[in-house]
Order: C-alpha cells, then sequence, then structure tokens
C-alpha cells in the first residue's frame, strides 16, 4: 500500500480484507487447516504432515483447492483475471 | 516435467519449499509454458490477498493438534512396547521349553543326554523303542530345575518393573514438553495481540496528526 493511497482503495482494501475473511470462513475444514498452517502460522508442508498425521502430498494438493477456491470467490476483485464462464 | 506435475509443486514453490532436484525440472518448464505462468501468478495474487489480513478470523486450535500429534506418537511408544514385551516373553518361553525338554541322565556307567526323550545313544539302535523320561526323578535336579524357573521369573519381571519405570519418565517427559509449548503459543498470542495494540494505537495516533499540506 503506498502511503498516498487514495480514500477509494483504502476502501477497497477494506472491502478485499472482509471478502478474505468470509471466503476463509467458507472454506472446507481440511483445506482451511492446510492454508491456515502453511500461510499465517508459516509452518511447511513436512511440519503440518508431522502435526497433522496427513502425508505432505496431500496437504499440497487441499492448499492448492483451498488457493483454487479463494481465486473462485475473489474473481471479481481481481481486475487481472479472466472472466470465465 | 508436463503441466500437472508442474502444477502439483506450485504451491511448495510459491514457499521455497521445493527440493533443489525438482526445483530446476519445474523452473524450467515455467519457462516455457505460458500457462503454467499464468497459474504461478494467480497463486501469488491470492497470497497477496491473503496477507491484505493479519491473522484469519477463523481459528485453528494450534495446542490441541500438538496433543493429538503427541498423543499419536504414544499410541506408537505403546505398540511399540507391546510388540518388544510380546518377544521377551517368546525368547523366555522357548528358553523355558528348552530346560525342560533338554534331559541329562547320570547313571551308574554311562551319561544320557536327551533331548525330547530322543537319546543320543539310543540313535545307534533304531529298533529299540524310545525310553521316555518324563521329568528328570532326582529331586536335586527338580530343584535345581525349579530354581532356574523362579530365576528367570523374577528376570521377567525386573524387566517389565524396568520397562514401566521408562514408560513412566517418558509420559512425565512428554506432559513437561506439552505445557512448554503452550506456555509459548500463550506467549506468542499474547505478543501478536500486543502489537496489534500498538499498531491500532500507532495508525489512530497518525490518523490524528494532520499533514504538512493540510489545513486544520
Amino acid at each position: 500500500v503506498s502511503p498516498t493511497a487514495s480514500p477509494e482503495s483504502a476502501s477497497e482494501q477494506r472491502e478485499l480484507k472482509q471478502h478474505v475473511a468470509a471466503a476463509l470462513a467458507d472454506l472446507p475444514e481440511p483445506q482451511r487447516l492446510a492454508l491456515i498452517l502453511r500461510h499465517y502460522e508459516g509452518m511447511s508442508f513436512e511440519e503440518i504432515a508431522r502435526l497433522t498425521g496427513t502425508p505432505a502430498s496431500t496437504l499440497k494438493s487441499r492448499f492448492a483447492a483451498a488457493l483454487n477456491f479463494l481465486r473462485v470467490r475473489l474473481r471479481h476483485l481481481d481486475p487481472t483475471e479472466e472472466h470465465r464462464p | 516435467m508436463n503441466c500437472t506435475e508442474v502444477r502439483e509443486n506450485l504451491p511448495a514453490l510459491a514457499y521455497g519449499e521445493l527440493a533443489a532436484t525438482i526445483r530446476g525440472a519445474v523452473e524450467s518448464h515455467l519457462v516455457s509454458c505460458l500457462a503454467c505462468r499464468q497459474e504461478l501468478a494467480a497463486m501469488e495474487r491470492i497470497r497477496g490477498a491473503l496477507d491484505t489480513i493479519v491473522a484469519p478470523s477463523v481459528q485453528i486450535d494450534v495446542p490441541r493438534l500438538f496433543q493429538d500429534a503427541a498423543a499419536r506418537q504414544a499410541r506408537r511408544v505403546r505398540r511399540w512396547r507391546r510388540t518388544a514385551l510380546a518377544v521377551f516373553g517368546i525368547a523366555a518361553s522357548l528358553m523355558l521349553a528348552l530346560l525342560l525338554r533338554l534331559q541329562v541322565r547320570v547313571e551308574a556307567n554311562q551319561l544320557t543326554i536327551r533331548w525330547a526323550g530322543v537319546s543320543i545313544e539310543e540313535k545307534n539302535h533304531a529298533a529299540t523303542p524310545v525310553e521316555r523320561v518324563v521329568a528328570p526323578r532326582d529331586p536335586a535336579e527338580l530343584a535345581a530345575l525349579e530354581e532356574r524357573v523362579r530365576f528367570l521369573d523374577e528376570l521377567l519381571h525386573a524387566l517389565i518393573t524396568d520397562v514401566g519405570d521408562r514408560d513412566d519418565r517418558q509420559t512425565e517427559r512428554v506432559a513437561r514438553l506439552r505445557v512448554r509449548v503452550e506456555e509459548l503459543l500463550g506467549q506468542n498470542s499474547r505478543r501478536l495481540s500486543e502489537t496489534e495494540r500498538n499498531v491500532a494505537a500507532v495508525v489512530t495516533a497518525l490518523s490524528h496528526v494532520p499533514g504538512k499540506g493540510e489545513k486544520p
């Protein structure tokens, strides 16, 4: 965020935050677990695998699925994303 | 490497977790494949969007996960201990069987060593019916045997007690570690909320200071 951010971009930012939080809440539990532990807790896939007893490959797939879910949910906010049917 | 394989590895690549051996192949594919590059770029945008919030309002119970992991480890240890005890039990039974079936008899002019009633001496006379000795007749021999069985029994009990003690010590250690982990997690969340308060305070302070060009 640039220091000279306009009020519009600040409100856009707020809107994005709300959408991200809502999309995270709607994620299926296993995907949310993989995403939050990897992205917010900064744990590696191997560490999460040891902690949850789930194979790292499964966690990576769940993580990718979670990102795809968010991508679809946040598509309308991303001008670079193509609007596919 | 094809597009499917590359895309499976993109999350690990994005977080710098990809092993050097695979990373080369993924990166060289990305150079030549526009679709996969776009996929990575989309992933990066989503990560950027995730970064707009500090921590999600949906919390994960990390201490519970650690507890579950500790419980799984404890189950593995218990399984291993049961196997070890079973193996030891079988070994002890075999030794006991060996002691009971091996018969040594000293007679007037000969020494007979028998294994399960078949003596070495009798092997030379195959036609002769096998004389079966069920138990040693000599009371002294019987007493010696009983003594040996008692010794083995005591040994077994001592070993079981030792394994139990080790288990208790291990359990205590795990409990101490768990407490420590919970302390650290508590500290972490305290620090986070403190930082959040500080940031909020700074933001509030900054929003009240009028800019240089602004009129009061």
